[in-house]
């Protein structure tokens, strides 16, 4: 009954059924489904209406001003928390059980990405949909829709890269937990996602402008408020390639020590 | 003669200053069930990781089935089946799903992974429970579980590492059968085990690994032979203290807890005993016998406790 030929597994072959057993998981978790399509559309509603009258420099509709700190809070969320599953794997040893599989190791974290990008695009859409409800509208069109769908994954990509990182540096998820967090507030308040950066205190203001969430939701605000800007585009597209080449070289390097 | 399955040339493995395999060869034969014994660091998962391609060695060679473990790493996995000593499973999937993940890994697709998929649930008696998330599971499922997936993509070599620890009784002898039906389809096995009984009634043929190096090496009947042969051991506790000096018996006891205890090859006790109960038959209130263990050889081997 043995097998004659011994097969190698390809990279899209492998990663495809590794990005099914997200898909198996998350079917089981409808109330995890509910609760991630929803909470930004909380956000957006309990927050925008909260903030209306408050923000300073926030012109216009503050609802349509903060759709786009909302679409980058929920990748930057998604992306942060979307690493931890892997090291989930390997303090259960699942990840072990994986790679000594004929497949590349890179396509266990290549289906995470494809999986958490995917969830962050459609939870981009749903904020759309309902601050289309609430009256938005996106100056830049369907055009600009997909255009803020593709900077959320270029944020993400990078945010992702540094929690894998985490996930493949770290022995366990208490750590991370705690590193996430710590990480994630001062990022999302060092940023213009909920107040512009000019009318933050001077060093808030340079450390907001190092900040790469700051460049993805002014692209975003853009696009949503103005209208195509080609500069901000551009500026922001660069910056974020360079910020995720920067996390997935580190994710990689940990994801070999670890394999090691 | 057929190829070897695994041939093992002068493996060394450091990390650092530590030395986890030192100079290893060793040859394991297609179709046998090899133990790999030794106390924990004896260097038995480093030597597994080699031989999976999974860690590069430091000096040496590891080929299976005539292909290099650094070379042809993917291709060794795609024809070999790795049980864990710790269940890895994806708890929060059922059973089939756990095997259809797998089976998808090790290139299996459509119609002809749905079937192996059923094959290896029915083959670990678990068709029954395949709908259910594995974290209903009992350990002893899971471990069934971990063997069937093991054997989807019907590999030639499984390698088992500590499959039933922490199992119990019952559960270790299903999995015993399990496992010797993997040899009956002409698996070759590479197991290791604490559990030194297992090793002795599972495999053909065990190593003894002892800091990195191969310290004994054979069937385990052979092993106690040559290795413990002469320990084999009677007791007797006669009623009383009695002088048996004028006995004359070819084995001098030794006295330990107000027992007779007499170390010697078979022939020489049974001539022992049969004096004792001639001369002592009313005296003589309890006779036991104990052949070595494999315990015993690995004991006398590495110098060390058997860890359970």
């Amino acid at each position: 009954m043995t097998a004659a030929v011994a097969r190698e597994t390809s990279f899209s072959r492998a990663s495809l059924a590794l990005t099914k057993r997200w898909l198996w998981r998350l079917r089981r978790e409808p109330m995890g489904i509910i609760a991630a399509l929803i909470q930004p559309a909380i956000w957006l509603i309990l927050f925008g209406n909260l903030f209306q009258n408050g923000v300073a420099g926030a012109e216009g509709n503050y609802i349509a001003f903060m759709t786009a700190g909302v679409v980058v809070m929920t990748v930057f969320n998604g992306s942060m928390s979307g690493g931890v599953e892997i090291l989930f794997d390997r303090e259960s040893k699942m990840f072990e059980r994986l790679v000594a599989a004929p497949i590349p190791p890179l396509a266990v974290m290549t289906s995470r990405f494809g999986f958490v990008l995917g969830l962050t695009a459609i939870q981009s859409t749903i904020i759309f949909l309902v601050s289309a409800a609430l009256g938005v509208e996106t100056a830049s069109g369907i055009g600009g829709y997909l255009l803020i769908v593709l900077t959320g994954m270029l944020l993400g990509v990078g945010i992702l890269g540094l929690s894998t990182a985490l996930a493949f540096g770290l022995s366990n998820h208490g750590p991370f937990f705690a590193i996430s967090s710590f990480i994630s507030l001062p990022l999302i308040f060092a940023s213009n996602a909920l107040a512009p950066i000019e009318n933050m205190p001077g060093w808030l203001q340079t450390v907001a402008r190092l900040n790469p969430m700051s460049y993805a939701i002014s692209n975003v605000r853009e696009l949503m408020l103005e209208g195509y800007n080609w500069p901000v585009l551009g500026t922001t597209v660069a910056v974020l390639l360079a910020f995720d080449a920067v996390m997935l070289t580190i994710c990689l390097w940990t994801m070999r020590r670890a394999l090691s | 003669m057929s190829k070897p399955a695994i041939q093992i040339s002068g493996l060394r493995k450091t990390y650092g200053k530590v030395v986890a395999v030192d100079g290893l060869d060793l040859e394991i034969e297609t179709g046998e069930i090899f133990g790999l014994l030794g106390p924990n660091g004896a260097g038995k998962t480093t030597t597994i990781a080699t031989i999976l391609g999974v860690s590069r060695p430091t000096g040496g060679s590891v080929t299976v089935f005539g292909l290099d473990s650094v070379r042809s790493a993917r291709k060794i996995r795609a024809m070999t089946g790795y049980v864990m000593q710790q269940i890895a499973l994806d708890r929060y999937l059922t059973g089939r799903e756990n095997c259809r993940l797998h089976g998808e890994l090790f290139g299996l697709t459509g119609a002809n992974r749905d079937q192996r998929v059923e094959e290896v649930l029915a083959w670990a008696d678990l068709l029954d429970a395949a709908g259910r998330v594995v974290n209903t599971y009992s350990g002893g499922m899971m471990r069934r579980l971990d063997l069937a997936i093991s054997m989807l993509h019907q590999p030639r070599l499984i390698v088992l590492d500590e499959p039933t620890l922490g199992l119990d009784i019952e559960t270790r002898r299903k999995l015993w059968a399990l496992i010797g039906r993997m040899k009956a389809q002409g698996v070759t096995i590479l197991l290791t085990t604490h559990y030194l009984e297992e090793a002795s009634r599972l495999c053909d043929r065990v190593g003894i690994m002892h800091k990195g190096k191969l310290v004994g090496l054979g069937p385990p009947e052979d092993l106690k032979r040559d290795v413990v042969g002469e320990l084999h051991q009677l007791q007797v506790t006669l009623s009383g203290s009695i002088a048996l000096d004028g006995l004359n018996l070819p084995v001098r006891p030794e006295r330990e807890n107000g027992h007779l205890v007499f170390n010697a090859a078979p022939e020489r006790l049974w001539e022992t005993l049969g004096i004792l109960q001639h001369t002592l038959p009313e005296e003589i209130q309890m006779v036991s016998y104990d052949q070595p263990t494999l315990d015993d050889v690995f004991l006398k081997l590495t110098n060390s406790e058997v860890r359970a």
